[in-house]
């Protein structure tokens, strides 16, 4: 691990209908990450776009996300973004792209018939989360790809592909490169 | 109106059982993803554009079904 590498915590968990809901999920990883009881963690509230955060912990930075099966939670000490997206095969990601993406996007996207979509779409996401103004900001309006064409590219930020079950994109945002470390929750 | 948000989001995320009460987060489990799926759906029905950021603040069924009212868009 590098020594300028920030160090950041992804805490998984099954997801589905009849098991512990995501708010159960995140007091018990919460808790288990901070070494604190949950109940010293305080309230979740939320900021004016609705990123959560812990009332008597707020230098713990956390975003968690859901999709198909999974649970995922990423924590660490300074500001991060996580998305995690099952590829939908009813999806029309041509349709979507043209509708939600940068025109640098879906031009990137439209070379390879749109076979990165959710690749890209869990970048612009992890993005949204890291800013925590998730997408008040008008997706089309920013771009992970730039004008040379690099995916993912994002000035200011590292947007980091993660590799996960198959199936699934997943991406982690933050301003500096993180060391990740698993977690099965 | 509730008919039409009922098939969209069945066709968009295979749920059922959506009632005026039914939250999208709480009670669907839905996410970013699956939002936008549905704004492009009803997009497409009523052949308009829906500005992401106004979709952010509707929590329930009941609340899309005022908000379409408000924009003029109304279903039999």
């Amino acid at each position: 691990m590098g020594a300028d590498r920030v160090p950041a915590a992804i805490f998984r968990a099954p997801f589905s209908e009849g098991g512990p809901g995501s708010h159960a999920l995140l007091l018990r990883a919460a808790s288990r990450y901070s070494g604190l009881a949950p109940a010293a963690l305080g309230e979740l509230r939320t900021g004016p776009w609705g990123k959560p955060s812990f009332s008597q912990v707020p230098g713990l930075h956390f975003s968690l996300t859901h999709s198909g099966q999974w649970w995922l939670c990423a924590f660490a000490s300074v500001p991060l973004g996580l998305d995690l997206q099952i590829h939908r095969s009813h999806a029309d990601p041509g349709r979507l792209s043209r509708r939600f993406f940068h025109p640098l996007e879906d031009a990137w996207l439209a070379q390879n018939r749109y076979r990165d979509f959710f690749d890209v779409w869990c970048a612009k996401e992890s993005w949204v989360k890291y800013t925590g103004h998730g997408f008040f900001d008008d997706p089309a309006t920013f771009s992970v790809v730039d004008e040379a064409g690099h995916f993912p590219a994002l000035e200011g930020v590292r947007l980091r592909l993660l590799p996960f079950a198959p199936g699934y994109s997943l991406c982690l945002c933050a301003r500096e490169e993180a060391a990740v470390e698993w977690q099965d929750l | 109106m509730l008919k039409l948000i009922q098939d969209i989001i069945y066709n968009v995320t295979g749920k059922q059982g959506i009632t005026y009460e039914t939250d999208f987060v709480q009670d669907l489990a839905l996410n970013s993803f699956d939002v936008m799926n549905i704004i492009s759906a009803f997009e497409d029905h009523f052949d308009t554009t829906i500005p992401t950021r106004e979709v952010w603040h509707l929590h329930q069924v009941k609340d899309v079904i005022d908000y379409l009212a408000q924009k003029g868009f109304t279903q039999p």
